[in-house]
């Protein structure tokens, strides 16, 4: 994991109950296929609402595999997974163009809603969903922080 | 293996029944999609998606169903969500859409 990483979330001297690495060609299905056993993995500390982990990771990989890499399977993402008392870290690193996904609006779910519209859902989800998502670009490299905690997860109360 | 989804038609009442299997991701919603919109332009405008055996959800999903609720709507129908298991609906309460649509326990509730 990046050092600017560690430093910032004091991820030093953890002692993880789970460390793996991964790397995947920027194609649906490679993403599909990582995501289950992302999901085998997981299914082994009991982490709550482990789905909608699933739901912010691909939302990230696929954002990453289409606008990035315009899904050319020659491409590579690698993935960092860390797990310690049920709370998810997870870098993300790519070498397509810097894009930092932090200062990407959300846009409203409630508008999209009205306009019947068919995209336009991620971004807010994975603001909802993850407790922290940061960025920082580095000698052409794309390095993406999450850490998920469902108990921090807020359900909104607000209907369309 | 890749993500696939099953779509199975039935009947239930005056509604179209599409019975999904699978996991819905950017990957496979656009066959939901595709089938939807196959059904609404056939007429059916009153849909009842039974997802008690979709194991996933993404955006992309969401966005298939949203899409489809408005397309009925447009039409003077309606699309209702049965059986939804609430790992999967947890998406939509996130989005705050658990009253824009309407969800029941099984097809024959959601038919009445």
């Amino acid at each position: 994991m990046h050092k600017k990483f560690i430093d910032k979330y004091k991820l030093k001297d953890i002692e993880y109950d789970l460390e793996k690495s991964f790397k995947i060609h920027a194609v649906s299905s490679e993403i599909s296929k990582h995501r289950k056993k992302l999901d085998s993995y997981i299914s082994k500390y009991d982490i709550n609402h482990s789905n909608l982990f699933l739901v912010a990771y691909d939302e990230i990989i696929t954002n990453i595999a289409e606008h990035s890499y315009k899904y050319d399977k020659s491409k590579m993402i690698r993935i960092e997974l860390k797990i310690k008392e049920k709370i998810l870290y997870l870098e993300i690193q790519d070498n397509g163009p810097a894009y930092d996904i932090t200062k990407k609006r959300a846009k409203s779910p409630k508008k999209q809603f009205d306009k019947g519209a068919e995209g336009g859902y991620g971004m807010y989800l994975l603001k909802r969903i993850l407790y922290k998502i940061d960025y920082l670009s580095e000698e052409n490299t794309n390095y993406i922080y999450l850490q998920f905690n469902a108990a921090k997860i807020k359900f909104p109360v607000f209907e369309p | 293996m890749a993500s696939t989804i099953d779509i199975k038609l039935s009947n239930a009442g005056k509604y179209q029944v599409l019975n999904v299997t699978g996991k819905i991701d950017s990957e496979t919603s656009d066959k939901l999609t595709k089938k939807l919109t196959e059904v609404i332009s056939s007429g059916q405008v009153n849909i009842i998606l039974e997802f008690s055996k979709v194991t996933f959800m993404s955006s992309a999903g969401i966005g298939a169903t949203v899409k489809a609720l408005n397309d009925c709507k447009m039409k003077k129908g309606n699309l209702k969500i049965a059986g939804i298991q609430q790992e999967v609906k947890n998406v939509y309460d996130l989005l705050g859409f658990s009253g824009a649509f309407q969800f029941f326990a099984t097809v024959a509730d959601a038919a009445k």
